[in-house]
């Protein structure tokens, strides 16, 4: 009975305040369109892969160990793990998969390069069950050549996606379409547009090796050829069924790897153990080497709910100082209620209810705004987030509680504050404000401040970092050096491919090479000997032509870059630290021995500096550059364009057409590629910057609440002294100074957290510039002059109140 | 019905103490419309504020219905005034959310009465301040004395023992001023007791019984119906 009453006061009360309600009720929207926000941002985080059916029982099983002076940490496995894996009794399934190189997939006239491309167990989709479309249940492969793609891929295609038994072709083997799958969805750790029959790689080595080459690919345990997957039966603890697995694994792998430590002569110890991380973590955090994507890390996750909750908590507190601002109509409305017999109780459930009105008025335009604007967040975040409200009950229940939490924490001040007033004092209009109620609005104020303080900075020095990560000196110069992909379209006549190029005005050079910087690099295994002890080293390779070091302006240190006039096929160039960790006193003497094959010597022609060969996240690594076998497949055509001047593209197409046998022309520049490296960090900076900015909203909606607080708790010192002739600036610098404090106090304290977090986020980085000390007094200085400017437009009408109006 | 023996107000800022009231004696029996007459700062709103369970004195007793109410608690006192006491401000205090109607039913609303009850009531205090016409009417599209009538309809729809008026026609003109006087004591006729608050002489002569305050202390008291 009450609450019909309630909520018709708060409506009416919504009406009359108008733009001042309007106000409120907007600044509380934005603080839940942020808060739903990182909501959906968090849960779509943590819903990686929770699409397959019993994802708690599936786990990737990944290798650590150590081989020779190196750590392996991979996510990654031997082949016949798999083999192994199968006869347990724990096992309900296992799946391994390989994914294809960047190769040109062809389907009448229609050819694109894909890179998602990979080669599957028989069981692929019984473990990872996508829907397929076209009225195929599930697909298991039985024979090679078999091929199951995505609806967007059909499509790409086809132009339809009832395409079972058509044909596309890779690499000259024709595959038989068998299913057709809905697009893998975008919160899963591995992507892929085409899944064939794993047998299908019999045929694809055979092409190019012996039986005996396939059988060592199958069977070796030392090489970490693929991704295993396993879902154990219900009830197995994956921690005690992966200690049976190592333990078990022993007599299959020690008796290669004695022959090996034989064979070489090797003294080094070779250990490799397996460890199983359950699919739904793998996103959240796992870091390992040959991860299929960019994984999360746990600080954004930690961070976003931190600013969540503060900017709730911040949208709060400006609805309590908004409500309890103009306090003398409210206390004596209070006060007639009292004496035409309103209970203490009812009282606070009417301000509860007032909150909860406009809680869910600010709610619904949130939402609404939400919907609005999320295409245009996904698209500015670089996001896919859904916001379904009626998808189920879970989230309309999750609204609620935001919903209830919000209004009865926002309603509570009020409710609490007003009622427990004497009704005597209220209705005379005497009632004074304590100085207690002003010391915590201004706390309140403090902590608004400190929140815009604390994402101001982070965000700053977000910004700051990923400027430095783009425009440090990397030890090579990558403005204008286009990457063609796939360029070992054009290897048959990679010389005349070239020269044809460097007719083109404006290209000064051309290179092939197998990893561009911050791709993955093959390892290789190397052996030294100092004359007493032999050691095994693991380096990172780039096969590369001898432009290369032109295309990318790479800097010796002593010795010389590798030649093909010099004959260096079995030369290699290392750079420092590879110098460093190989320990290598006179390295232009050394030799380093291809690990397996002793008749495999190189000379160490050259030491050049070192350079970001991978992301700012790693330490510069250990190298070796080598040249290009002549036969061997390479990755990318490197094309350096002088500075200043054009570069007519369509010629470098036409020439690219002459030579790759109508493989599609795809190209980007080295530079964008490189930053492209950084996007999560600058998807997450962008994302503080937008809470910055609107937490810096709602903190000066803050200041606005205050000071008009501070006027009504001052109006009539202020009338007075405008009878006593004190000018409009004297009066508004003593308005700013009672709460300046607080804008200080909430600034200086923020900046504590800030420094902590830039700090446990600059830690994934190797190569961290921290943001100088006068950002945080550059945005201190900015939000008080801010605050001013926000008392100006605030006390400017509250200091010319005419003197008999107060 | 209202006895006060003594009844005294010290107010205290800091280190000044000023003394409002000064042992004050009264009795009102019910069915007495009782005006407490006096200038500015005399302490009649205090004297009638206590007298309707508003503030408390310094010191002195109190009696109301019988219960010596001096020292109760907050709630105690609030639990009396519920439906016990209806007030009639000299501001009207009406809510501005509220219609006419609703504006006169919130009392019953607060004391839960049933839905039934309330329209029964609502309805025979709209008629008889003729102000059923504007029921729908909120404060703000009301004249100065149909507020005043809106508040008095809101005093009285408990049936309250006690009506306490502070300056009821202290926002009216002289006109709308005399048409509140009329309806108190036509109300009074009806058998409500009241006590009214007022610095208008002329206003006093309206009650039963004058009470007159100066500097906190009672200086006469005149009982018109044994004159």
């Amino acid at each position: 009975m009450m609450l019909n009453h309630h909520i018709k006061v708060a409506i009416r009360g919504i009406r009359k305040q108008g733009v001042y309600a309007l106000l409120n009720i907007f600044g509380l929207s934005v603080g839940l369109v942020l808060g739903l926000f990182v909501i959906l941002l968090v849960r779509h985080e943590l819903s990686y892969d929770s699409s397959f059916t019993h994802n708690s029982r599936i786990y990737r099983v990944a290798t650590e160990g150590i081989l020779g002076n190196n750590n392996i940490n991979s996510a990654t496995s031997p082949m016949p793990l798999a083999v192994m894996l199968r006869e347990m009794d724990d096992v309900e399934e296992v799946v391994r998969f390989i994914p294809g190189a960047n190769n040109v997939v062809s389907y009448e006239d229609k050819h694109f390069n894909e890179d998602g491309f990979m080669f599957g167990d028989s069981t692929f989709f019984n473990l990872f069950d996508f829907k397929f479309l076209e009225g195929v249940d599930s697909v298991v492969f039985n024979a090679p050549r078999q091929l199951v793609v995505t609806e967007s891929s059909a499509y790409k295609y086809f132009g339809r996606i009832d395409v079972v038994g058509e044909s596309l072709e890779r690499e000259g083997i024709n595959y038989k379409i068998v299913g057709v799958c809905e697009d893998v969805p975008g919160a899963t750790h591995f992507q892929f547009g085409f899944v064939a029959s794993l047998s299908t790689i019999d045929e694809i080595l055979l092409n190019k090796a012996d039986s005996a080459y396939l059988e060592d690919w199958k069977n070796d345990w030392l090489y970490l050829n693929c991704y295993t997957y396993l879902k154990l039966k219900d009830g197995v603890e994956s921690d005690t069924f992966m200690d049976k697995i190592n333990q078990q694994k022993d007599k299959l792998f020690v008796p290669q790897v004695q022959k090996v430590v034989e064979d070489e002569q090797a003294g080094n110890s070779i250990e490799l153990s397996f460890f199983a991380q359950n699919i739904k973590s793998i996103h959240f955090d796992s870091h390992l080497d040959g991860e299929l994507r960019v994984n999360s890390k746990p600080i954004y996750i930690k961070l976003f709910v931190f600013v969540a909750i503060f900017v709730l908590l911040t949208t709060c507190i400006n609805f309590m100082n908004l409500t309890t601002a103009k306090l003398r109509v409210k206390y004596q409305e209070v006060g007639y209620r009292q004496l035409v017999g309103a209970s203490r109780t009812q009282l606070i459930a009417q301000f509860l209810v007032e909150a909860l009105v406009y809680g869910l008025g600010a709610m619904f335009i949130g939402m609404v705004l939400l919907e609005l604007m999320l295409p245009f967040l996904n698209q500015f975040f670089g996001l896919n987030l859904e916001f379904d409200f009626f998808r189920g009950w879970v989230d309309f229940f999750g609204i609620l509680v935001i919903l209830l939490f919000v209004g009865l924490l926002a309603g509570s001040f009020p409710a609490f504050f007003f009622s427990g007033r004497k009704p005597g004092k209220l209705i005379s209009g005497s009632y004074k404000i304590g100085k207690s109620g002003f010391v915590v609005r201004g706390l309140l104020v403090a902590s608004q401040f400190g929140v815009a303080m604390f994402l101001v900075v982070v965000a700053t020095a977000m910004w700051w970092q990923i400027n430095y990560v783009r425009t440090n000196d990397h030890g090579f110069d990558s403005e204008n050096v286009i990457v063609v992909e796939r360029g070992h379209a054009v290897r048959n006549n990679l010389e005349a491919f070239k020269s044809e190029l460097k007719k083109i005005d404006g290209v000064e050079y051309v290179s092939a090479c197998n990893s561009l910087p911050g791709d993955d690099h093959f390892q290789g295994a190397f052996r030294i000997s100092n004359g007493k002890e032999e050691r095994v080293h693991m380096l990172p390779i780039n096969y590369i032509d001898e432009e290369y070091f032109k295309v990318l302006g790479l800097q010796l240190k002593a010795g010389r870059f590798l030649s093909d006039e010099l004959g260096d096929s079995l030369g290699i160039n290392l750079n420092i630290a590879a110098i460093k960790k190989l320990d290598l006193r006179k390295p232009l003497d050394e030799k380093l021995e291809v690990y397996g094959n002793r008749n495999w010597s190189l000379s160490t022609v050259g030491v050049i500096k070192d350079y970001h060969f991978e992301s700012y996240f790693t330490e510069i690594r250990p190298l070796a550059l080598m040249l290009l076998p002549e036969k061997m497949r390479f990755e990318y055509i490197l094309i350096k364009k002088g500075s200043g001047t054009g570069l007519d593209m369509q010629a470098v197409r036409s020439v690219w057409g002459n030579y790759s046998e109508g493989a599609p022309f795809v190209y980007s520049m080295l530079t964008d590629r490189i930053n492209g490296l950084y996007d999560d960090d600058v998807r997450i900076a962008k994302i503080m910057s937008v809470f910055a900015l609107l937490s810096l909203f709602i903190a000066l909606l803050g200041v606005i609440a205050l000071v008009a607080f501070v006027i009504e708790y001052k109006s009539e010192g202020i009338a007075v002294k405008n009878i006593l002739g004190a000018t409009r600036q004297l009066i508004m610098t003593q308005v700013f100074s009672m709460y300046g404090i607080y804008v200080v106090l909430g600034v200086v304290l923020a900046s504590f957290p800030a420094y902590w977090a830039i700090q446990a986020w600059g830690s994934s980085y190797a190569y961290f510039d921290f943001v100088g000390g006068f950002v945080f007094v550059f945005w201190a200085l900015v939000l008080m002059l801010l605050s001013f400017i926000a008392t100006f437009i605030q006390a400017f009408r509250g200091v010319s109140l005419r003197p008999v109006n107060s | 019905m209202i006895h006060a023996r003594n009844l005294t107000k010290v107010l205290r800022d800091g280190s000044i103490e000023s003394t409002i009231l000064q042992n004050v004696n009264l009795d009102i029996e019910q069915g007495e419309y009782v005006v407490i007459l006096g200038p500015s700062g005399s302490g009649k709103s205090t004297l009638i504020n206590i007298i309707g369970l508003i503030e408390m004195p310094t010191s002195g007793e109190l009696f109301f219905m019988g219960h010596e109410v001096s020292r109760l608690k907050d709630r105690q006192r609030s639990n009396l005034r519920r439906g016990g006491i209806g007030f009639v401000f000299q501001n009207f205090g009406l809510i501005d959310e509220l219609n006419v109607y609703e504006n006169i039913e919130l009392p019953l609303k607060y004391l839960k009465y049933s839905k039934k009850e309330r329209q029964d009531k609502v309805a025979k205090v709209l008629s008889k301040l003729q102000v059923s016409h504007l029921k729908h009417y909120f404060p703000k599209q009301l004249s100065a004395l149909q507020k005043q009538l809106v508040g008095i309809g809101r005093a009285i729809i408990t049936n309250p023992d006690l009506i306490v008026a502070d300056e009821p026609t202290g926002n009216l003109t002289s006109a709308c001023g005399n048409k509140i006087m009329e309806v108190l004591s036509s109300l009074n006729e009806e058998g409500f007791t009241i006590v009214m608050a007022t610095h208008s002489a002329l206003e006093a002569d309206r009650g039963q019984r004058v009470i007159q305050l100066f500097d906190g202390h009672v200086v006469t008291e005149n009982i018109k119906n044994r004159l």
